[in-house]
């Protein structure tokens, strides 16, 4: 293999290493985003969180999360919708309901390391 | 067989990469640099709008890889801005999560050479990279 080559493959696997060491820092900022939503409608927040889950739908999968990704991704979609369609959540008293699915999902998938590289 | 990017040994050719995301923006620029480029990271559109707003600044850029949901903007702004003001004469590529075709089709529409989805494979993004910088002229 070229030294080129080498050089990105033991990049990659550094950071990897530090990027899996994030996860729980990552898991506990949503986990408090979620707390907070379910709380109370919180326009700043929603997109805060909006902002955390799709840099994960991002990220995750370079890092060889792939299933991470796309529930992110999936997650990233309901909640740009619910976004765009702001006025009606506060009517809406299950809004936030299966945001803790999404999560335990995400939590899930974080777990499972046997990922492909 | 695979040989080193033809232009990073001779001499430094300078992306720019315009991403919020610290996990990606780090393995970007370890890579890169790794290559023999020199690389500057910025993490918002404000600093990035100043930073590309600068002709000195971009004199000295061969590629900019340009994301879209920034903290502060779509990067699809940066990009109107930056093409209006270079137009044609640095390539951009974005990487998005932001994936849909007509995603797509407004980044490639906006001015971007190239248009590649996140989750992303990090060699194939050095080889499009590569790639990229080698069809355009080389900087002084």
């Amino acid at each position: 293999m070229n030294e080129s080559n080498e050089k990105l493959k033991n990049i990659l696997l550094h950071s990897k290493e530090v990027y899996k060491h994030s996860i729980p820092e990552k898991m506990k900022r949503l986990q408090d985003l979620v707390n907070h939503l379910h709380e109370r409608f919180d326009e700043e927040t929603l997109r805060s969180l909006r902002l955390e889950v799709h840099k994960l739908a991002g990220n995750a999968g370079t890092y060889g999360y792939m299933p991470v990704s796309k529930i992110c991704k999936q997650f990233d979609e309901e909640l740009l919708l619910m976004i765009q369609n702001l006025k009606s959540i506060p009517n809406d008293p299950n809004w936030s309901n299966n945001f803790d699915a999404y999560l335990n999902k995400i939590k899930e998938g974080f777990l499972d390391d046997n990922q492909p590289s | 067989m695979t040989t080193n990017p033809p232009n990073a040994k001779d001499k430094k050719n300078k992306i720019v990469i315009v991403d919020d995301d610290a996990d990606l923006l780090n393995i970007l620029i370890y890579s890169f640099e790794a290559q023999g480029y020199e690389v500057q990271g910025i993490s918002n559109g404000k600093e990035a709008k100043q930073f590309l707003a600068d002709e000195k600044n971009v004199k000295a850029v061969s590629l900019l890889i340009l994301d879209r949901l920034l903290p502060d903007m779509d990067g699809l702004e940066l990009l109107q801005m930056f093409e209006e003001k270079y137009h044609n004469q640095i390539p951009v590529l974005i990487l998005s999560v932001l994936s849909a075709e007509k995603d797509v089709i407004s980044g490639l529409k906006y001015g971007a050479i190239d248009y590649m989805s996140k989750p992303f494979n990090l060699p194939i993004l050095m080889r499009k990279a590569q790639a990229l910088l080698s069809h355009y002229p080389e900087k002084k």
